[in-house]
């Protein structure tokens, strides 16, 4: 919803009131999202895991004759903290479910591998064929600016599919995105798992269906498979997805950092980030994904991860700032495997991306030298206060491994086999 | 035999669905004409599009909105908000509502009221009657004006003939589940002529068995908790008696 | 094979997108206008109405539609909804006496004890035709109803309140009316309009 009003900023973190999920200001100035983030410091977190147990108690099979859950997983994000908890904390018997992005990082296969081998669970992938996968990407990139749309709805509606088919009602999910982001909900409200989120938020209001047109290239075969299941599959198995931010007290850092030491989780650095666990499974995200969501939304991920941290008290918001900008106009990398993999030319692949240079926040979409007005450059600070874009000891973040191995940077393909 | 309708409510604040409490603390929820869509696709009775920023900020009525949002579904739209003549109470029909409420205007300017149920019919009009409580009595809230009115004012504006129902909206409880104060029913049931919808932190089904157990309450209006699980009206209407809802 | 065009009659009354989107759902070409060039080329043609008489009546005649209403073909269909129904009668006491489009003997009178018809009703059909919609639930939203020989009555509503039962349904040869709205009836809604065009056509 771009309107032409000027963007207001919280006086906490560094998101601006035009985030695209949403953001309240208060009267004191603060956001939703750091008041929501307040009750990290004020719920009894100990209340709060036995309500948890208390959910998921329903779903132990006595007979063991299913899985009690289903964990959507990636080689990635919050896995392997989410398994341990459910595996060996709830003493639950989960299925894991993962789709194949197709911008596969060795780094992120490994990670996976690692954990169905560390964790010694049953796993159940999606592969959707690669001519529908490209179809779809290279119509999300041309209409609306977006080369994730396959990953993002295989991701969020894989595990809801196997929950109908195999009769797992309850699916464990990490963090919610919309309380962890902008307090779109609080702790308390226990928010669950909706179609209508991943329609409003994961998606951009374009469901499977809605890329379907009689014009197009895209056929019922091609979307099929991103479908979601109708309401009368979900309420005859009872499918529900829970999230473990809501009853453990959310912190992404030091998860994953307990995940490095206790199985073996490898990182990367990042150019266009301080973090270096969240995304590692992927050639894009942090790259030509990140570009477009500042060209669309004038700011990117190194936003989201510093603000994170502010609200955790490990960095200051004039630090944050000053490795915003540090890190916010890197290059994005690997754009040559995006081309080669959807079968077009850089130069064509960045004439399309600066046509989605939001005129909010950049002076025009040419090529180059398009002045940047975008948050870090308008966000109201305290000059009085001196910062360092350096991470201290608490604010680092482990670099183990790297996102390519020795033979050479290049998408892993499922299934071919090794080379 | 007319059923109980639950009746989705969207609260809309600069252009964006919120999540409300009491009308003075606000969360983010997503575009509304998505959620609408979601109620749409789940069995609402009816869809409340409210819109609390028009009349308290002066701010012209959102035709577009309400138009994205009907454009979304097959179930009728109530629209809420900065209703204040006959010329905006056409607009908004002919945007996609079916029926409108009338709230601040009824305090300022009751004859254009008068002339806005003219327009449309009576069937089309639902007064809003927010209340509060204060010093063990309750009170009907001028929230434009300031003003606490008396419930007895209520009931003579409702003897005027000019609304179809009167939707009775606890603004103390609004945004806190399973919170209507329903010791206020006592006061107004046994002078309100019109049906009754009782909306402002009304969320569990044992809440709407004992409100739909009162024969004068036709539906219910139900915001902030619709987010926070799938199917929500099914779960609620399957843990309440089939007869009341239509088949 | 050419498919059936169906006209919504524009006379600056309502909004009819939801009607239009059944239509469309239900593979029918859908054209909104008041030109009588373009209606005239219509197979069937929906009166839609949203509000009081008066207002109406007078945006047809201000239009010269209910002229072109009244001189239909027998080629030609004509449903009204709600307001739209009422419309086809002779007259209405809403508000002020008025004369209706007169395409049936029926007057549009008040309900008593000033009811408002407001909600989900059942609805009873005289017709076998229709069993699987029998006493299914449609949306309603009048406080007038149609007072019309029984004979024209295709479907009935009863209203416990008032111990009367009002038509949410009536066909007289190529006429049909519909006092509730299909179209805001969700899914049931749609099968029914779909069932009864079918029907109609026939």
């Amino acid at each position: 919803m771009m309107t032409n009003k000027l963007t207001k900023f919280c006086q906490r973190c560094l998101y601006g009131d035009d985030h695209p999920l949403g953001l309240i200001i208060d009267e004191s100035g603060i956001c939703s999202g750091c008041r929501i983030h307040e009750e990290k410091d004020t719920l009894n977190w100990k209340d709060r895991y036995e309500l948890l147990e208390k959910i998921i108690q329903p779903y132990k099979q006595v007979n063991k004759k299913n899985y009690d859950c289903i964990i959507p997983v990636s080689g990635g994000m919050d896995s392997y903290f989410i398994v341990d908890v459910v595996k060996n904390k709830l003493k639950l018997n989960p299925l894991l479910v993962t789709y194949n992005k197709y911008f596969n990082t060795p780094l992120g296969i490994r990670n996976l591998a690692n954990l169905r081998i560390k964790f010694d669970c049953d796993i159940i992938q999606q592969n959707t064929n690669p001519l529908s996968v490209k179809k779809i990407t290279r119509h999300t990139l041309q209409n609306y600016g977006n080369i994730y749309w396959h990953c993002i709805a295989g991701q969020t509606v894989f595990p809801v599919q196997i929950a109908c088919h195999y009769k797992i009602p309850l699916i464990i999910w990490g963090a919610h995105q919309g309380t962890e982001q902008v307090g779109m909900f609080s702790h308390l409200h226990e928010v669950e798992m909706s179609r209508r989120y991943r329609k409003d938020h994961d998606l951009f209001g374009v469901e499977a269906d809605d890329l379907l047109s009689n014009f197009g290239t895209i056929q019922e075969k091609d979307v099929s498979q991103f479908r979601y299941p109708d309401d009368q599959s979900l309420a005859e198995v009872g499918v529900r997805g829970i999230y473990l931010s809501n009853y453990i007290r959310w912190d992404p850092k030091a998860q994953h950092e307990s995940m490095i030491k206790k199985y073996d989780f490898r990182t990367s650095k990042f150019s266009r980030t301080i973090d270096a666990y969240d995304f590692v499974d992927c050639f894009n995200y942090m790259n030509l994904h990140d570009l477009l969501k500042l060209y669309k939304h004038g700011y990117s991920k190194v936003t989201d991860h510093v603000s994170r941290e502010i609200r955790h008290k490990r960095l200051s918001r004039n630090q944050g700032h000053k490795l915003v900008l540090k890190h916010e106009h890197q290059a994005a990398e690997f754009s040559n495997l995006f081309c080669s993999w959807l079968g077009v030319n850089e130069k064509s692949l960045n004439f399309i991306l600066n046509t989605f240079k939001n005129l909010k926040y950049w002076d025009h979409t040419y090529e180059n030298k398009s002045k940047f007005h975008g948050w870090s450059s308008i966000r109201d600070l305290d000059s009085s206060q001196k910062a360092s874009a350096k991470l201290d000891a608490q604010s680092k973040f482990i670099v183990n491994g790297k996102l390519g191995h020795k033979h050479g940077n290049r998408y892993i393909t499922i299934g071919k086999g090794y080379p | 035999m007319i059923k109980k309708r639950m009746v989705g409510v969207i609260t809309v604040k600069d252009s964006l669905a919120v999540q409300s409490f009491g009308y003075k603390t606000y969360l983010p929820l997503g575009k509304p004409a998505v959620l609408a869509e979601n109620l749409d696709r789940w069995g609402a009775d009816e869809i409340l599009l409210n819109c609390i920023d028009v009349s308290s900020q002066s701010k012209s009525i959102d035709l577009n909105l309400i138009t994205s949002v009907s454009k979304a579904i097959s179930t009728p739209l109530i629209y809420s908000g900065g209703v204040q003549s006959p010329e905006d109470a056409v607009s908004v029909v002919k945007a996609g509502a079916d029926r409108i409420c009338l709230d601040a205007i009824v305090s300022t300017d009751i004859h254009m009221a008068v002339e806005i149920s003219k327009t449309l019919g009576r069937q089309a009009i639902i007064l809003t009657a927010p209340f509060t409580r204060s010093h063990q009595d309750h009170f009907w809230l001028d929230h434009i004006g300031c003003k606490l009115n008396s419930i007895n004012d209520l009931i003579k504006t409702i003897e005027m003939d000019i609304f179809s129902e009167l939707m009775l909206v606890d603004s103390d409880n609004e945004g806190i589940r399973n919170s209507f104060d329903m010791s206020i029913m006592d006061k107004i049931i046994p002078l309100t002529p019109i049906p009754l919808i009782l909306f402002g932190g009304i969320s569990s089904a044992s809440q709407i068995k004992k409100i739909f157990n009162i024969k004068n309450v036709s539906a219910v209006g139900i915001g902030n908790s619709l987010s926070y699980k799938e199917l929500a009206i099914k779960e609620l209407k399957s843990s309440l008696p089939k007869e009341w809802f239509r088949s | 094979m050419k498919r059936t065009t169906i006209g919504i009659i524009d006379y600056d009354l309502g909004n009819v997108q939801s009607l239009r989107n059944c239509f469309k759902k239900l593979g029918y070409i859908c054209v909104f206008s008041q030109e009588i060039k373009i209606l005239k080329k219509c197979d069937i043609l929906v009166l839609p109405g949203v509000g009081a008489f008066p207002p109406a009546i007078k945006s047809l005649r201000e239009k010269k539609l209910d002229i072109f209403i009244q001189s239909l073909s027998k080629a030609q269909s004509l449903i009204g909804v709600c307001l739209g129904m009422q419309l086809l009668g002779k007259s209405s006491e809403e508000i002020e006496s008025n004369k209706g489009l007169g395409l049936i003997n029926a007057k549009t009178i008040q309900l008593p004890k000033n009811y408002t018809h407001v909600g989900w009703n059942n609805v009873s059909f005289n017709s076998k035709n229709f069993y699987e919609h029998d006493q299914k639930h449609f949306y309603f939203n009048h406080s007038y109803y149609l007072d019309i020989p029984k004979k024209y009555i295709l479907a009935s509503s009863r209203l416990d309140n008032l111990d009367i039962e009002v038509p949410s349904i009536i066909k007289k040869n190529n006429i049909l009316g519909i006092q509730f709205h299909p179209e805001k009836s969700q899914a049931r809604g749609l099968h029914l309009l779909e069932c009864l065009l079918i029907d109609h056509l026939e």
